[in-house]
């Protein structure tokens, strides 16, 4: 199952970081490839990502859902394509660092059904590229907020 | 036309521009004769239209079919390509593609490495006098692309026809009937692996020829204007890293750029019609056309193109534009039709895209409508449990792109199709799928057309009835591989001038020239066959032009 986890420091205390994260709506535009999403209550959303594998892009919709809350550490949710044989997961974790806080991202993404392995075989490499950009854009983001 | 410069930011005796199979086998051969050959590419990748394609040469009376035992001789060749031609093109234009194909696939098999196999499938029209049911669609190997070193990176990646696997073990997989064939497992390693299949394998083979050559590529260079002196053409003025980078090239430039098909202007200039999707990278812009229309070349056979019915999937891109997808089993695997919005059934589905796409064209001429424009395969549950519908994998669930209904009438009214017509084509179809013979249009009874279905279905590999629901309808439309219209040329592959005579040092090859089948499609591969062989003939004649 293709995966990836990224951490980053972010240049601000562990209260403000985690006051950023903990709302999903905060963050989830960050996503390469973000077009738009739909929150329908507290835990449950619809994302459209237009996924880049390099052979193709392909905007997909996944159902969202956010598992697990902790105030102050980290959240979890869960993705299930709305049309495509696809789920995943991800979570988003900080924790103090001196001063400064340390931010985990962590995505995985699996393809299902007969070609699965083919479509398995594309996300694997662009996994890390997203996870990279994503945390950094959060970092920037962060970090903006806390010198402003 | 652009002026001669004061210096030459380079220079070459063989121009090359275009690296699709026209353009890279005209490099390798120019080569070969022993000139200095430079190619530039538009794209950062090379490739065009061959590497997204199913890499298939077609090659009548080729070496590999006689050593397969499968009969083919000139003559039939020759009866066989005159008639797809139609009377639109020189018959010595004919002849010198039929007498050349075999000698330059021999020349790329023993020289460039590229061993292709005898492939199962039929001609396009297999029954007309000279038709094969097969051996002249060659079918790539699998290539291992960690060959082309640094160069790997710049293999144009195939969007659709993926399969990193050789074509002849696809082949006998029956994969195309039913994908579930196929261990997804093993092809996850190959692709990982740098495996690559179809067009992107004849393109790593022919490139990595071009390298071990030691043959100067510049992508990322497109031509803009050629330069003349004294009637001739002596060279370029090109682009790269924004400048205007000029290139003189003593003996000839060979425009291999592909079709026009993503010009608008120049599609509704010349192609008749309705409106079709390109399939090709979005580079493919007429860019060469452009330059030779500017120095006064002669055209030809504008209002072709490698025709395709063709669908487009929401949300799907391809460098930045939609990707188009052809169609092939959904039209012609048993449990579907294609029918207009009448609900009438147009044209054997099962027939070669090429000729089943100039239905769209047809007109009714006291409504000056276009009567099978928009166009619908309709098919049922049977067809989703047991076969592959553009990207859905059988058994799999159905998508927001396919239009439902739980009954035929249902299914009407959802995509806008009539209703009695579509109810009363279903029931006439079924009749003729429980008897196994197409009354109307005769689907299923060609070589070609008993390919495409499945094998294992009986009595018609490509009749099964709709009766199943629930109902489904995807619009497909008209698209097209390439446009094949462009500079015409003699039989050395130099262009004409408008005016008559021939433009001295300007060659064309592939889908940038006026297409040697005219309005016809021979087989798998045709277009990669004429590309091929118009890239090895101009090549031979620009090699022994004096430089200068």
């Amino acid at each position: 199952m293709p995966d990836i986890t990224h951490t980053e420091t972010v240049k601000a205390p562990l209260e403000a970081t985690w006051d950023f994260c903990k709302n999903m709506n905060n963050w989830v535009q960050y996503l390469k490839g973000y077009e738009k999403h739909e929150e329908h209550n507290e835990t449950e959303s619809t994302w459209w990502i237009k996924g880049d594998v390099g052979i193709m892009a392909k905007t997909v919709s996944f159902k969202v859902h956010i598992d697990e809350w902790i105030d102050g550490d980290k959240i979890t949710f869960s993705l299930k394509g709305v049309s495509e044989n696809m789920s995943g997961k991800g979570s988003l974790k900080v924790e103090a660092d001196g001063d400064n806080t340390k931010l985990t991202f962590y995505l995985e993404i699996k393809a299902g059904g007969l070609i699965g392995p083919m479509v398995n075989a594309v996300l694997g490499p662009v996994l890390k590229p997203i996870a990279t950009d994503f945390a950094g854009k959060l970092v920037a983001r962060i970090e903006e907020i806390q010198a402003s | 036309m652009a002026t001669k410069p004061e210096k030459w930011d380079l220079e070459t005796d063989v121009l090359v521009m275009g690296s699709g199979c026209s353009g890279l086998v005209a490099a390798i051969i120019a080569h070969d004769e022993g000139s200095k050959v430079t190619l530039i590419e538009k794209a950062s990748t090379i490739g065009g239209a061959t590497a997204v394609s199913g890499g298939f040469p077609w090659i009548p009376n080729n070496h590999l079919e006689k050593e397969a035992g499968i009969s083919d001789s000139r003559e039939e060749a020759l009866t066989y390509m005159k008639f797809i031609a139609d009377g639109q093109v020189d018959d010595e234009l004919v002849e010198a593609f039929i007498d050349t194909a075999p000698v330059m696939i021999k020349y790329i098999e023993d020289k460039a490495g590229l061993k292709f196999t005898v492939s199962e499938m039929p001609d396009y029209h297999d029954t007309k006098p000279g038709g094969k049911s097969k051996g002249r669609s060659l079918g790539p190997p699998a290539f291992d692309s960690n060959l082309l070193g640094e160069w790997k990176g710049r293999l144009r990646q195939a969007p659709v026809v993926i399969f990193p696997m050789s074509w002849e073990d696809f082949e006998k997989s029956n994969a195309k009937a039913d994908p579930r064939n196929l261990d997804y497992g093993m092809l996850a390693k190959n692709m990982m692996a740098g495996i690559v299949g179809m067009g992107m394998s004849t393109i790593g083979c022919l490139l990595k020829a071009c390298l071990d050559r030691g043959i100067e590529i510049l992508v990322e260079t497109p031509g803009r204007e050629l330069i003349s002196e004294n009637g001739a053409v002596i060279g370029m003025k090109a682009q790269k890293d924004g400048n205007d980078f000029y290139i003189k090239a003593s003996q000839g430039i060979i425009l291999a750029s592909g079709g026009f098909e993503w010009s608008n202007d120049l599609k509704k200039q010349f192609v008749p019609g309705p409106d079709f999707l390109p399939l090709s990278p979005p580079s493919n812009e007429g860019d060469g056309l452009k330059m030779s229309m500017a120095i006064g070349a002669e055209l030809g056979n504008m209002h072709q193109i490698w025709g395709v019915p063709s669908c487009q999937l929401q949300g799907e891109e391809y460098e930045g534009k939609p990707l188009s997808r052809m169609t092939m089993g959904e039209r012609a695997l048993p449990h579907s039709i294609m029918v207009n919005r009448c609900g009438e059934r147009f044209v054997d589905e099962a027939f070669n895209y090429s000729d089943v796409a100039k239905t769209f064209c047809h007109v009714d001429p006291l409504a000056y409508d276009l009567v099978n424009v928009p166009a619908w395969v309709v098919f049922d549950q049977q067809f989703m449990d047991g076969y592959m519908f553009l990207t859905v994998p059988p058994g799999e669930v159905a998508q927001p792109w396919m239009i439902q209904g739980d009954t035929i009438e249902e299914l009407a009214n959802e995509a806008g199709i009539d209703t009695e017509g579509l109810k009363e084509t279903v029931t006439r179809f079924n009749g003729f799928a429980n008897k196994g013979e197409d009354l109307d249009f005769g689907r299923g009874s060609t070589a070609y057309d008993r390919y495409q279905g499945d094998p294992n279905h009986k009595p018609n590999e490509t009749l099964g009835t709709i009766e199943k629901a629930p109902f489904y309808a995807v619009s497909v439309v008209r698209g097209a591989l390439g446009t094949k219209g462009g500079p015409t040329t003699d039989v050395n592959g130099q262009v004409k001038h408008v005016m008559g005579g021939l433009i001295e040092g300007l060659y064309a090859a592939g889908n940038v020239m006026a297409g040697t089948s005219g309005p016809g499609y021979g087989g798998a591969g045709n277009t990669i066959a004429a590309g091929m062989t118009w890239g090895y003939i101009a090549a031979k004649h620009a090699t022994r032009q004096p430089k200068r």
